[in-house]
């Protein structure tokens, strides 16, 4: 996977690219856990360039949003290819986290 | 197409390549390459996370083939017997508190396939799916 990190007035954002499985969710989890740990509250993951993902992926994002609602944070998430997106929506994700269409929407 | 996974999850990528490679052959669109190579990942993982107990090293054998009004395959491993389809569904729907993550994986493979079906033989776990086209 390829990750970039960036600050946005409204939110911390990490651009998070490539394929979410197995053998790469731990880095996911490492990223995402160090991000939350720094005490930030409003995340949105930018899942433009990512191509791929599977239960794996889905439990990592599951766990950091039950660490971070316990800090009063949230994360967000934008731009999802629509494969990915439907497979937010069979697992009922997409009632979870709040989903914005375009990274554009989601900053603005 | 028929080919060979070791248990690694490195093997993850080989088996997203082969099954690229798969698809561009018959011509399959980028819908059904993305639900084959979920409902085989989400399978695939399962045999080599919880399948071997020793340190060595196991096959995992695989085929998929274009039929006239779909696809087919086969998965067949030597690992502890699992049957996916005794799996429980997970709660969907319920309050993130509430959500679970395992069982998710099952759960999509039988959402993205037409039919499951799972044997146990000679040892071999043996699942064959259906993907209609």
């Amino acid at each position: 996977m390829q990750f970039s990190e960036e600050r946005t007035e409204k939110f911390y954002v990490l651009n998070a690219g490539g394929r979410l499985d197995a053998s790469t969710s731990s880095s996911f989890e490492e990223k995402l856990t160090s991000i939350i740990d720094s005490g930030e509250k409003n995340i949105l993951i930018n899942f433009k360039n990512l191509d791929y993902i599977s239960s794996m992926g889905l439990r990592v994002l599951l766990q950091a949003a039950k660490k971070i609602k316990s800090n009063q944070g949230t994360i967000s998430i934008c731009d999802m290819k629509d494969n990915i997106l439907e497979v937010f929506d069979i697992a009922g994700f997409t009632q979870v986290f709040q989903i914005y269409k375009s990274y554009n929407e989601a900053v603005s | 197409m028929e080919f060979i996974l070791k248990n690694k999850i490195s093997q993850l990528n080989k088996l997203a390549d082969m099954l690229k490679i798969f698809c561009a052959e018959n011509d399959l669109p980028d819908n059904i390459l993305f639900d084959l190579n979920l409902s085989l990942d989400e399978l695939v993982t399962n045999i080599i996370s919880y399948g071997f107990d020793d340190n060595k090293e196991h096959d995992i054998n695989i085929s998929v083939e274009k039929i006239e009004n779909g696809v087919e395959i086969k998965l067949e491993d030597d690992g502890a017997e699992f049957n996916p389809l005794n799996e429980n569904d997970p709660k969907i729907g319920a309050a993130l508190e509430e959500m679970e993550v395992g069982g998710l994986g099952i759960y999509f493979v039988k959402n993205k396939m037409d039919e499951i079906h799972y044997q146990r033989q000679l040892g071999k776990n043996i699942i064959k799916l259906k993907k209609k086209l």
